[in-house]
């Protein structure tokens, strides 16, 4: 068995806001695998988002702070690092890519200058090398006329094409990991078709990792090997893309699953899932789905279910197994 | 066969925008360009398309919000460009809108109350003792608890104060209600709460929706019927089963094809286009999807399509290999 290239070993993060201090992320185990791609999915507020931030370490500009667990990369705390090795390892070994592409590009200056930049702070190659391999970046990802796009705005480009040069600039030193939260929510179907196609050549061709956060089920299911579901800062179930959809074990993922209408199945009514997502100060005691559960039994008020087999938080696999 | 509820003919909307020294050159941008459809009694029909396509420019317009440049917008019989302020303002309590964005729909300085209350008092529907009454069994009718009443907006989740919309639509008794991308804003679990709360209340209240969405499951869901919009102009149209099971258009079956499905052994043939969408104040000659079409010929860059029954299925579609692909 190969060694997970990323491993998020009970990372906790949480949020100081008025002098209270909110948890977000509440002792996450993640790995990912060379070549390996895994769905992060979960909705609003399930710390999905706050979990990669805490794994790039970019929470410096916010109130949040990781204050437990482990990101190991190749068996290296990044947590531990330096500002000035956290440098080296950001957008060399692992990258990232945002959902608005808009707000990740600076917007006064031209692509190819953005593109250059990044990737001459990781490589000691010559300017017109650097340009060379930006021009080859943006053929890598489809986008047409790619000189001429090297001395456009961000501005120029439409949502697609934007999101096309994000995914070329987070690739262009050829990162192990690449990191991208809900980069295809912003997009049109047929143009989230395209990105989705790129990212699948750049895991075949360069092997990179990938961890994919959305919301969206569908696009799980097309590109992950593994998923994991979040809810209220845990992860509540994980396992192979098979198994989650075609076995899904906790409520919560059976819920989401029933939720989603699924094209051309005329159905009549979706099975939803009842109530909605607790804020922080009124999650549960125990389990944090209690109140939406429709399998709720009184010990799952109680006391908090630990992760079963590695793989779900319900106590109704505990009795299962017993 | 009942009469139609809503009948657009030949609907346009052309926005002018000037630029340049003393606004000298102008540009057109052709937002929608020629839709007709009509919308039977009790039906749902759902408008689909990617942004840009012209979607809610013409829900906007049958609403009332915006003038159109061409066509007309005939409602329960009337046409609307033929009405006076007056009856316009009377015939507005028969069609009542529910918007994407829960959180800048609602007024935040007014409480619940007053957001569902206030189209009961400008259409003086109900006396000022009957008004409470009525709030409290709209709240009951979207499954908000009574005592949120006296709360404000700010207080409330997306799916909450979609509810809140909803209530709000609901209060005047409209025919039709028209919702743009209702359910978009919304996580998946609140998503389908909304959907189903939308199709009980078409039941008990027998409305008449034209449901505007981008996402093609959601549409499938909720209509009987689906108009597929590309630039300005309908490319299909028809019953819902015969247009996802069916569809005509190679644009229909792009976007059919590019629906992430959530079964990770779904095997499909995957139509991926190329390029992006055409800007609107340069749409391109002819069949205004030629530039991004597998299939485009010299005819499609010359001539426009225009909507026919194809003889397989029944439904419409504008593309001159209908029957043929």
């Amino acid at each position: 068995m190969t060694e997970p290239i990323l491993s998020i070993n009970q990372l906790y993060t949480s949020f100081r806001v008025d002098g209270e201090t909110i948890p977000a992320v509440e002792g996450i185990d993640l790995s990912l695998y060379p070549g390996e791609i895994v769905g992060l999915v979960g909705e609003s507020g399930s710390g999905k988002s706050v979990t990669s931030l805490s794994v790039m370490q970019l929470l410096d500009e916010t109130p949040g702070e990781v204050t437990g667990g482990e990101v190991l990369f190749q068996g290296k705390d990044l947590l531990k690092f330096t500002d000035r090795q956290k440098r080296k390892v950001r957008g060399n070994d692992i990258s990232m890519i945002f959902q608005e592409p808009m707000t990740s590009l600076n917007p006064v200056l031209k692509i190819g200058k953005q593109l250059i930049e990044a990737i001459r702070e990781h490589q000691r190659i010559s300017q017109t090398e650097a340009r060379k391999h930006a021009v080859h970046m943006l053929n890598q990802v489809g986008i047409p006329r790619s000189e001429e796009i090297m001395n456009e705005y961000p501005h120029q480009l439409s949502g697609g094409m934007r999101q096309r040069v994000m995914i070329a600039m987070a690739m262009s030193c050829d990162p192990k990991v690449l990191i991208a939260d809900e980069p295809t929510t912003a997009l049109d179907v047929t143009i989230q078709a395209q990105i989705l196609d790129v990212m699948r050549n750049m895991r075949k061709e360069h092997n990179t990792s990938i961890l994919f956060i959305t919301h969206d089920l569908g696009v799980i299911a097309e590109m992950c090997d593994r998923v994991a579901v979040m809810y209220s800062g845990r992860i509540v179930e994980q396992g192979t893309v098979y198994e989650i959809f075609e076995n899904p074990k906790h409520p919560y993922t059976k819920g989401l699953l029933g939720s989603i209408p699924k094209l051309g199945a005329k159905e009549d009514r979706l099975d939803s899932i009842q109530g909605q997502v607790p804020t922080v100060e009124d999650r549960p005691k125990g389990c944090k789905f209690a109140n939406r559960c429709p399998f709720v039994m009184d010990h799952c008020w109680e006391e908090e279910p630990p992760l079963f087999d590695g793989e779900n938080r319900c106590w109704l696999h505990e009795r299962e197994e017993a | 066969m009942k009469e139609p509820l809503l009948q657009v003919d030949g609907l346009k909307k052309h926005f002018v925008s000037q630029k340049g020294f003393r606004k000298s050159s102008k540009q057109v941008v052709k937002a929608v360009d020629g839709v007709s459809f009509d919308i039977k009694p009790g039906e749902t029909f759902g408008l689909v398309g990617e942004s840009g396509c012209g979607k809610s420019t013409t829900g906007r317009m049958i609403m009332q919000m915006l003038e159109a440049t061409e066509g007309t917008i005939t409602f329960d019989g009337q046409r609307m460009d033929q009405l006076s302020g007056k009856e316009l303002k009377k015939a507005r309590k028969d069609f009542q809108m529910i918007f994407q964005d829960p959180y800048a729909s609602l007024n935040p300085r007014m409480t619940v109350r007053d957001i569902i209350a206030e189209p009961l008092i400008v259409h003086e529907m109900e006396t000022a003792n009957g008004i409470d009454a009525r709030v409290y069994e709209l709240l009951d009718t979207v499954g908000l608890p009574r005592k949120v009443a006296e709360r404000y907006p700010h207080e409330f989740s997306g799916g909450q104060r979609q509810r809140i919309g909803i209530a709000r639509a609901l209060a005047v008794r409209p025919k039709l209600i028209i919702a743009d991308e209702p359910v978009s804003a919304l996580d998946v679990s609140i998503q389908s709460q909304v959907l189903n709360l939308l199709k009980d209340l078409q039941d008990e209240f027998d409305l008449t929706y034209l449901f505007i969405a981008h996402d093609l499951s959601v549409v499938d869901f909720i209509s009987d019927r689906i108009g597929v919009m590309y630039l300005g102009k309908l490319v299909e149209i028809g019953d819902r089963e015969s247009i996802i099971q069916n569809p005509q258009h190679p644009y229909t079956r792009a976007l059919l094809s590019a629906v992430p499905v959530p079964d990770p052994r779904a095997k499909r043939e995957r139509i991926v286009l190329e390029g992006d969408l055409p800007s609107p104040s340069n749409p391109p000659s002819g069949c205004p999807f030629h530039t991004r079409c597998p299939f485009a010929w010299d005819r499609c860059a010359s001539e426009t399509p225009q909507l026919q029954t194809a003889e397989t299925t029944g439904h419409t579609a504008a593309c001159h290999l209908l029957d043929e692909l």
